[in-house]
């Protein structure tokens, strides 16, 4: 079966190509043997050798086109054209103290694009995530702060609130978590909480999306966190767990690409993070995953 | 009673539902198969050697089948067997029946959901197809059932092991590419297993709406329309 | 989708199966569809996409007299779609504008049918049936566009390969009728009514017009679905 997604003859935009992408967590690579993997409806071949050398070629062996690589929280990151800048910065990565565990990597039959959203997402906690992340009565959505940065680069949501029955593995009552959105790239988002009034301790989830096609992605999930309580396997367990309770929604959207016309689906005051980035994506020209019009659709 | 298992395995799942059906309580080991593959390693292959999950170990014995467990945990309590009755071989033959359909919706949904989701290897087309041909054969009998007013798999009126065997890869199938649009009776089947007393949710899997009209929380409308 | 079909009534799924508490999926003309029934017994057709971030409907809860969205909770009245609570404002009455997509439809010779069409008062579904002794057969789909389906229906309707004397004769360009062979009276019959679902599938639903009696009555739904398989597996290959 064939992903029948309508891609428009014109090709892959520059400002998509150009981007840095993840291909899998490095520590999880068998050594000296190549790989393949598959991003953007490209086939790529990735190799780590004996010596710890990381290579990658686009085609299904080693001897097409040699393609960049980085290293990364942890991640092969790689690109199919000319990036203009370096992977984004997670300031807090190298804290002392922090335990930066990979959690997974999921496929999911969803685009880029919703993946992005729904991580962005603070309405359907109480519902998808029920008893975990929220919990009706306390579904109320206060107005938060979304801003994009000055030079374009990113997006930033503060000021975010939710209760939570289980705001973080181990919490024994519920929290009003505050939250922190960064998106640095469009099809990645990071998200800062602050899972306890106990102490200052702030959780740092990264979702990095690897675009197989247009409606097919991995998800590569990281977590930097500050517990010093639980076990890796544990932490692991709770960020697959919350993730698959959002699979089902996001494999049931209505397209799966992305809809950049802000008519086409009504939102709410809640939606403002998802309002700024579907602006965002069309400001910098990125087509892949997304809509751009309503008449475009089946 | 211990149950090596994994959250997002859907054969776990299974013995997860009969448990939480029959109320047993037991000693969760989270084994994690995705990303570790710690059912490949070494202190797992010593508990099975077949490297799967899941694995119940209880009064001295182990099992290492999804199937033979759920059989057990149906007749270890005489109050349970209606999960599996014995009384009748032409039953006996049925749930067998049904038990083995379950395992070609393992390896045909399953399969499918492993490679989208986990990146498993499988010729996930022949597996897409195999599902779709047994989702036609398990609706046709799921519509005759309820034509003569059963609800489950194996007629009666109670679930069997053979529905909680099925329900996983079913309620999962979209994980693998397969969807249920063309399947009425078995989506219908899926609400009404939803709502045995007992059932337990995984990541990946809804309620069923509650039948009554219960109360559900709702703050009075405000005077100002939105927006 | 072809527009052949897009303002015609459809039969699309048996009444008896919309049940209550459940959320029926159906694909019509290329267009999915959420069916539910609400405490009044009144049947819904609406678009299968929460307006709000495009969620399946069919995923969702049915509340009474409303249905509620799986992703944030969303409610929508009965009847008009209308969305009337969003948990993220409680205390604010969501504008007009936020509402589902409701499409016509109706219940009459044991269907649920539905039309497409936007604008208003085209004639509601009449066959050549009473209302009592209608007996809705197992539905069939089809990977095959509709035109496909007519067509084989036709030729068999021309050839008359039931083997006797009945003839079988197309009531309307969608409704084939055909003689059954319950043993009965000359009059039964069986309304064969394909449905379009997509551009490449079709659903063949059926009404039979007959006097079964209760023991008989299974057996007879076996046969019209065997029925129905073989002119799946003919017009698949």
């Amino acid at each position: 079966m064939s992903n029948s997604h309508n891609v428009v003859s014109v090709g892959l935009e520059e400002v998509t190509r150009n981007l840095w992408y993840p291909l899998g967590d490095i520590a999880g690579l068998p050594a000296g043997h190549d790989l393949q993997r598959t991003l953007l409806d490209t086939t790529i071949t990735i190799r780590l050798d004996k010596d710890g050398e990381l290579s990658a070629w686009e085609g299904t062996n080693s001897y097409g086109r040699g393609l960049p690589i980085r290293q990364q929280f942890g991640y092969l990151w790689t690109s199919l054209g000319t990036p203009t800048r370096e992977v984004f910065d997670i300031p807090e990565f190298n804290h002392p103290g922090r335990r930066n565990i990979h959690a997974g990597s999921i496929g999911v039959h969803t685009s880029a694009p919703r993946a992005v959203e729904n991580f962005l997402d603070l309405g359907h906690f109480a519902f998808v995530h029920r008893d975990y992340l929220g919990v009706e009565p306390f579904t109320e959505i206060k107005p938060y702060r979304v801003r994009v940065a000055d030079d374009n680069t990113e997006i930033v949501a503060t000021q975010c609130y939710a209760y939570q029955p289980v705001a973080a593995l181990g919490a024994t009552e519920g929290y009003e978590a505050e939250y922190l959105y960064r998106v640095p790239h469009p099809y990645c988002a990071l998200l800062y909480k602050s899972v306890s009034a106990d102490d200052a301790r702030i959780d740092i989830i990264g979702l990095f999306l690897q675009p197989i096609t247009e409606e097919r992605v991995v998800a590569h999930m990281q977590l930097s966190t500050l517990d010093s309580l639980h076990s890796d396997a544990a932490i692991r367990e709770f960020q697959q767990f919350i993730f698959s309770q959002d699979k089902p929604i996001l494999e049931n959207q209505v397209p799966k690409r992305l809809p950049l016309d802000i008519r086409t689906e009504i939102s709410a005051r809640a939606d403002a993070t998802s309002t700024a980035y579907r602006r965002w994506l069309l400001s910098h020209g990125v087509r892949y995953g997304t809509i751009q019009s309503e008449l475009a659709q089946e | 009673m211990k149950l090596y298992d994994y959250g997002l395995s859907a054969n776990c799942y299974a013995v997860r539902l009969m448990l939480g059906f029959l109320g047993i309580s037991y000693e969760r080991i989270p084994i994690e198969l995705y990303p570790a593959l710690e059912h490949l390693k070494p202190d797992f292959l010593k508990i099975n050697p077949f490297g799967e999950l899941p694995v119940l170990h209880d009064d001295g014995e182990a099992f290492l089948d999804t199937h033979a467990i759920l059989l057990y945990l149906a007749l270890r309590d005489s109050r349970t067997t209606s999960w599996y009755p014995t009384e009748h071989a032409a039953t006996i033959g049925q749930v067998s029946m049904w038990l083995a359909f379950a395992s070609r919706l393992d390896s045909s949904l399953g399969a499918a959901r492993l490679h989208d989701a986990f990146f498993c290897d499988a010729d996930v087309d022949k597996c897409r197809l195999d599902a779709h041909r047994y989702l036609g054969i398990l609706d046709e009998h799921l519509w005759f059932e309820e034509q003569g007013s059963n609800d489950w798999l194996c007629g009666g009126s109670n679930p069997t092991v053979a529905d909680i065997a099925c329900f996983p890869h079913v309620v999962l199938s979209e994980e693998g590419g397969v969807s249920l649009l063309y399947y009425p009776a078995i989506r219908r089947w899926t609400d009404r297993f939803k709502r045995i007393p007992g059932f337990t949710l995984m990541a990946g899997v809804f309620d069923a709406a509650p039948l009554k009209s219960a109360e559900t929380y709702r703050e009075p409308s405000g005077a100002t329309d939105d927006r | 989708m072809s527009n052949e079909f897009c303002g015609s009534w459809f039969p699309v799924i048996r009444a008896e199966e919309v049940a209550y508490g459940h959320v029926a999926r159906v694909q019509l003309n290329g267009q999915e569809l959420a069916i539910w029934r609400d405490d009044e017994g009144h049947i819904n057709a609406w678009e299968n996409r929460c307006p709000h971030r495009g969620v399946r409907f069919s995923l969702g809860h049915t509340l009474g007299n409303e249905l509620r969205c799986q992703y944030h909770g969303w409610r929508f009245a009965s009847r008009t779609g209308q969305c009337t609570y969003i948990p993220a404002q409680p205390g604010h009455k969501p504008a007009q504008v936020v509402k589902a997509v409701t499409y016509a439809c109706l219940e009459r010779y044991r269907y649920v049918w539905v039309s497409l069409n936007r604008t208003p008062a085209i004639p509601e579904p009449t066959l050549p049936l009473g209302n009592d002794g209608l007996i809705a057969v197992r539905s069939l789909q089809i990977n095959a566009p509709m035109t496909h389906v007519i067509t084989y229906l036709r030729t068999l309707a021309k050839t008359n390969t039931w083997g006797n004397d009945r003839p079988i004769s197309v009531i309307e360009c969608q409704v084939i009728e055909i003689p059954l062979d319950t043993g009965a009276s000359a009059a039964d019959r069986l309304l064969l009514l394909p449905q379009p679902a997509s551009k490449a599938c079709s659903v063949i639903h059926g009404i039979a017009d007959s006097t079964v009696e209760d023991g008989a009555r299974l057996p007879f739904l076996r046969r019209q679905n065997e029925l129905f398989k073989r002119f799946k597996s003919d017009i698949e290959q």
